[in-house]
């Protein structure tokens, strides 16, 4: 009877503590939420609320980029994760699957000419990398980059980079060459001032072996690569190879067994999806090719990367391309 | 042997159990989830708010348009000819109300709003051929509603042309509760600019979109959802069809002058844009929007709202069957 | 530590906390006043608040969703709430334990046995929930007996008042409370029940205990033997709170989880297992296919048998004055617990809970009691929007109540119209001139207007008998010394009606007039004393009915002018203006 006693008393004891900490953290959290309060809302304005209020998070300085003849228009308006919608509406899933923080917003209008406007969008995307994804996503094809800033380009009436962990846009109301010399100018200024001197892009962007890359088409896509759940965090970029333009896309996992898990699990995906895999000569094994109705999708895993080529015409090519990557990111050269 | 037997009993007996507890708590939660609502708006008796049908029947096989044209005024003109004209939809004392897309406060180069021209056109026409009384012209967009009237031009466009520019206000907006929703339940609507109106006209841009797909004439009316409506874009095929139950409209022009094609529904770059020259018209806001999918390169089943709202009996996705009217300025 | 030390801890925890919160639902910004304070906590976290007001709204006000975690836990471990967090069973099991604790063993086994008449609690529940989620007829009349809103409705609205108006220390001014008696005598009686039966309340009336015994339904653990080994000395039955006798077939639904018969049992026979208890268990509550069916039919007709009196159609109530942002009247019976929150922010005490004359609907709901309270409702006052816990009364913005800015087009938010009772109201009966509630009607422009007429007072056709300088003596000697000097009398000369003479002064028998300009009087000419009244109207396209008015009328009974709530604009049937 009496250890079985004791062991029960040991029980109780740990079951209570579990429950203080509850208790605690109850009252923890009530202390926080009493904290945060506005009692002008019910109609009386405290005090407390006034100095809350004036002392807002340190902002950008707009009036520093702004060339003279231009003035800012209105204040700069703030968005969190929560109304992001209220900004850009159907498009904030695209950030915030990226891990939008915030986002400023301001308009610039010039002083003789109130047609010609623009607004800088600073979305603070909380990492580098998150803010390439977010840029590359949405990467015009085509466009033209900006001098000496890593990620940037501009189109007619817009420019368009990322800066640190914060993605830019500076869109204009009309084509025109003035207005955009000026967006390419606050461009470079933001970039000094925002990018706290780190390039976002990171050391993975070597993942691709740079023969016949189009290192302007790199993307990062966060979430639901290729409509597979399974694809988080998927660096994808084009080859030019024999005419062709090919997809090549690489995850880097936590290690290899969880390289070899996604390969199985996107092949099964495409299986499911009418992909019948087929052979292919002079291929190591660990590499899978798919083809359905002359669309090709390869898949292998190599060291901790999964990595492949996403909708191939020409399976030669495919093949070939296939090779190098795996070899490259396998060290096998 | 007995109490091995109990035990075996007490186990099968504790995973029965523990399955019907963890299914109260699913149901619990999900019922929760289902009835959960911020604000709670007062019913006023008697006038629980209801659009009614706005529809006209459209002459004999002119129910859809299509012109291309080199300018939108000549070109919209065309298109609502060749529907019978306007005197077809607008009868002389009518009020009509106008639903352009001013979602954002952007300029109207970059096609993310309805054009200015386009629908100072569309107005005068109401009024100088249809014999308007009164043409109103309102969105609850999602930016702030001064900015996006001012600086997408549709504010000044609009007042030029005579009409009647409602902002929304908190007290325009009246719960509704559509037949047959799911979501428009009790949900605040812009009721108010359409309270005294007999014809609704709606004109939008043909935009991507990142979340359904591509915005167009369904989608349009979005712009009279208020509350946190953007709770609906985690069921945006849902909304968009119960959009289209919430409202029929007299006549959708749906712009594809210069179409977003890329970077929906904000766009911000010139090059976004692709320019089609076309402007579709029609009564049936399913056909209409069917056939505009194809300038995004979508068929109409790949926007599951448009089969969904055939299957509700809105319209047609087959806009084929309709005989559209094709013509090039 | 024993578990039932951690019991005890735990309900003192939740025990004082809830105190603490009836004690600093006062307007303002100290730690000791609202700012955020979760006050509504406990009613947030009852599920019968949740799940009648969804029954009855078919929606769930976004707070109440904090009851979904007592759901879930209930649905785990059983009634843990009962035993462990809720205030008033907390009160119960402290006053039981209190009397009790002397007995002999025998008669402590016998209080806390299990009684069959212990399912009536599942009958109110039904009834309850019935009468909430019938078509058309929904009333949330859980709020009487659901013990969260009982406990807050006492002590906030009787008990604290009735302390700290000795003390002033949470109020310096005296608060009010109507019908205090019935909720006092009720909080009293299902305390004092605790004499007679420890937890009396709980096992018998509570409606949320009945909710949660049947959602405990499928508890993961409970409580019971873990062998069949029979020693019948009943020790496990000696301090059980819930009465649902663990020695023997445990009435899983009835155990408040208060651990007692485990910590009792020194054979070490009870504990808190996934399997069933080996001398058997009974998992639903006691209740017949017959008791269910009539307080199924008592729920179905119950409302409209209420709603017979009119109260909600033609003959509705018109001194029912709902506070502002309240829903129309139907919605509001949907939603209100009763639970006093908005009567103890309400700054100025003029929120009152309506008493039964009001309607059995209406008991204990919000309304404005003008004659109490510092001074009517606040024009720049919505607190108690923001503490209504179930959003009967909307939290409405002060520009919504004003009817400015966004509002500006449906105009401010009108409880009601004031009407002036001419029989009593002074300038109107008693020719006694009187501008108070002109003076303090707070809308702009003013709300009540006025009309400037000239009446003969009594007695006031008088005699010149001499004229000297600026005083007339007069042969009568009826005058009381100073009565006409206030500057509201006149004097006319009966072939000159239209001059009048301001008195200054005046003695027994003389008058003396404002020398300001030329007056020649001769004896035996025949004067009038008249008095300038300004007579009061109310223009009612402005009026918001906020009853300051009624507030200061100096008819101190029932006052002269008062608020009724006709034109409140959260019914537009009720409205006086097409």
């Amino acid at each position: 009877m009496q250890p079985n006693k004791k062991k029960t008393a040991f029980t109780e004891s740990l079951i209570s503590l579990v429950i203080f900490i509850v208790l605690i953290a109850t009252g923890t959290l009530i202390w926080k939420v009493q904290a945060d309060f506005d009692v002008s809302k019910m109609g009386i304005v405290s005090d407390a609320n006034l100095v809350a209020s004036s002392s807002a998070e340190a902002i950008f300085d707009f009036g520093a980029v702004i060339e003279s003849g231009w003035s800012l228009l209105g204040v700069p308006q703030h968005y969190s994760e929560a109304t992001l919608y209220e900004k850009i509406n159907g498009k904030a899933p695209l950030y915030l699957d990226a891990g939008f923080k915030s986002l400023i917003a301001q308009r610039i209008v010039n002083d003789s000419n109130d047609s010609f406007w623009f607004e800088i969008y600073i979305y603070d995307m909380a990492k580098g990398l998150n803010a390439f994804s977010v840029y590359s996503q949405q990467k015009r094809s085509g466009a033209e980059s900006l001098k000496g800033i890593e990620s940037s380009y501009k189109t007619e009436n817009s420019v368009f980079l990322t800066a640190g962990k914060y993605y830019i846009e500076i869109i204009g109301s009309l084509p025109d060459e003035t207005l955009n010399d000026t967006q390419v100018k606050i461009a470079g200024k933001m970039v000094g001032m925002l990018s706290g001197g780190a390039s976002s892009e990171t050391e993975d962007f070597g993942v691709f072996p740079p023969e016949n890359l189009d290192r302007q088409s790199i993307t990062v896509i966060k979430a639901d690569a290729f409509g597979y759940q399974g694809f988080t965090d998927i660096f994808v970029a084009d080859y030019k190879l024999q005419g062709q333009q090919i997809k090549v896309f690489v995850r880097k996992n936590v290690d290899k067994g969880a390289a070899e898990k996604l390969a199985d699990e996107y092949g099964r995906f495409l299986s499911e999806f009418g992909f019948t895999k087929i052979k292919a000569e002079g291929l190591p094994d660990e590499i899978s090719v798919f083809e359905y109705d002359g669309i090709f999708e390869i898949v292998f895993a190599v060291d901790i990367y999964t990595a492949g080529i996403h909708e191939a015409y020409e399976k030669q090519s495919a093949l070939k391309l296939a090779l190098e990557i795996y070899k490259k990111l396998g060290n096998f050269e | 042997m007995t109490g091995k037997k109990q035990e075996n009993l007490n186990r099968r007996e504790f995973i029965a159990r523990s399955a019907k507890a963890g299914a109260s708590i699913a149901a619990a939660a999900g019922l929760a989830y289902w009835l959960y609502q911020d604000n709670v708006i007062p019913r006023q008796e008697g006038d629980s708010a209801v659009f009614p049908d706005f529809s006209v029947a459209p002459q004999p096989g002119k129910s859809l348009s299509i012109v291309q044209g080199t300018e939108r005024k000549s070109t919209v003109i065309k298109a609502i000819d060749m529907l019978g004209g306007i005197e077809h939809f607008v009868k002389p004392g009518d009020v009509v109300l106008i639903k352009p897309n001013i979602a954002f406060a952007s300029s109207a180069a970059l096609g993310a709003t309805t054009n200015p021209d386009l629908l100072a056109t569309v107005v005068r026409l109401c009024y100088d051929r249809g014999g308007a009384k009164k043409v109103i012209v309102t969105d609850n967009p999602i930016n702030d509603p001064d900015s996006c009237f001012a600086l997408t031009g549709i504010g000044k466009a609009a007042s030029a042309a005579g009409a009647q520019i409602m902002l929304p206000k908190d007290s325009y907006f009246s719960p509704m509760t559509i037949k047959n929703a799911q979501l428009i339940k009790s949900w605040p609507v812009l009721y108010e600019p359409l309270k005294n109106v007999n014809k609704v006209i709606g004109i939008a841009p043909l935009k991507d979109h990142h979340r359904s797909g591509a915005s167009m004439m369904m989608k349009n009316w979005y712009g009279l959802l208020g509350g946190r409506r953007n709770i609906f874009h985690q069921k945006i095929h849902t909304i968009i069809t119960e959009l289209a139950m919430m409202i029929r409209p007299t006549l959708v022009i749906l712009d594809a002058f210069s179409v977003m094609k890329a970077n929906g529904p904000t766009g911000g770059s010139m090059s976004d844009i692709y320019s089609a020259n076309t402007i579709i018209a029609g009564t049936d806001q399913v056909a209409v929007d069917s056939f505009g999918a194809g300038f995004l390169n979508l068929k109409p089943a790949d926007l599951p709202y448009l089969t969904q709202a055939q299957q509700m009996g809105l319209g047609t996705t087959d806009y084929q069957s309709l005989k559209p009217l094709k013509v090039q300025l | 530590m024993k578990i039932v030390t951690t019991r005890r801890i735990s309900q003192a925890f939740f025990l004082l906390m809830f105190l603490f919160f009836c004690g600093i639902t006062t307007f303002g910004t100290e730690w000791y006043q609202i700012r955020n304070w979760p006050v509504n906590l406990f009613l947030w976290l009852d599920p019968l608040v949740a799940i009648s007001t969804m029954l009855a709204t078919h929606t769930l006000y976004a707070p109440l969703l904090l009851s979904l975690i007592t759901v879930v836990l209930t649905i785990i471990f059983g009634r843990f709430f009962c035993g462990w967090v809720c205030p008033f069973g907390t009160m119960h099991q402290f006053t039981g334990y209190m009397t009790h604790r002397k007995a002999r063993m025998a008669e402590k086994i016998e209080l806390n046995k299990y009684r069959k008449w212990q399912k009536i609690k599942y009958y109110i529940l039904i009834l309850f929930l019935v009468a909430a989620a019938l078509p058309a007829f929904g009333s949330l009349l859980t709020g009487l007996l659901d013990p969260i809103p009982l406990v807050y409705r006492s002590v906030n609205i009787v008990l604290l008042p009735a302390v700290d108006n000795h003390t002033n220390i949470i109020f310096s001014q005296n608060r009010w409370t109507t019908t205090a008696w019935a909720i006092g005598i009720i909080f009293l009686a299902a305390i004092l029940a605790n004499l007679w039966i420890p937890r009396f309340y709980c096992r018998f009336i509570c409606p949320l205990g009945a909710l949660m015994g049947i959602l405990g339904r499928f508890a993961i653990w409970r409580i019971g033997k873990n062998s069949t080994d029979t020693i019948n000395c009943k020790l496990c039955e000696k301090n059980c709170e819930g009465g649902c006798d663990p020695s023997g077939n445990i009435k899983i639904s009835e155990c408040v989880l208060c651990f007692n018969c485990r910590s009792d049992c020194v054979h070490g026979l009870i504990s808190y297992q996934t399997s069933k208890s080996f001398e058997g268990e009974v998992t639903s509550p006691d209740v017949s296919r017959r008791g269910f069916m009539l307080s199924l039919a008592s729920g179905v007709l119950a409302i409209p048998a209420v709603r017979l009196s009119g109260k909600l159609a033609s003959n509705w109530d018109n001194g029912l004055i709902r506070p502002p942002g309240s829903l129309p009247e139907a919605q509001f019976l949907e939603r209100c617990l009763k639970c006093g929150q908005c009567m103890r922010i309400c700054p100025t005490n003029v929120l009152q809970p309506a008493g039964i004359a009001s309607g059995f609907e209406a008991l204990w709901t919000p309304t404005l009691n003008n004659r109490i309270g510092s001074s009517g409702c606040q024009l720049n006052c919505v607190a108690c929007g923001y503490v209504c816990p179930t959003a009967a009364i909307r939290p409405i913005s002060i520009d919504e109540k004003h009817g400015t800015g966004d509002f500006a087009d449906s105009g401010p938010v009108k409880l009601g119209t004031a009407f002036f009772d001419r029989n009593r109201c002074l300038p109107w009966a008693m020719d006694k001139p009187c501008l108070v509630c002109q003076e303090n009607c707070p809308v702009s422009p003013k709300a009540i207007f006025t009309k400037e007429t000239f009446s003969i007072v009594r007695n006031g056709d008088k005699v010149v008998e001499k004229f000297a300088s600026d005083t007339i003596h007069i042969a009568d000697d009826d005058m009381q010394t100073g009565s006409y000097a206030t500057g509201d009398y006149f004097i006319t000369k009966n072939n000159e009606p239209d001059r009048l003479y301001q008195i200054i002064d005046n003695s027994k028998n003389s008058l003396t007039i404002k020398n300001d300009e030329k007056m020649i009087f001769k004896n035996g000419d025949k004067i009038l004393l008249k008095v300038r009244l300004q007579r009061p109207y109310v223009d009612i396209e402005k009026c918001i009915g906020c009853g300051i008015c009624e507030h200061e009328c100096p008819v101190s009974g029932q006052r002269a002018i008062r608020v009724s709530a006709e034109g409140e604009t959260r019914n537009k049937k009720h409205g006086l203006l097409i």
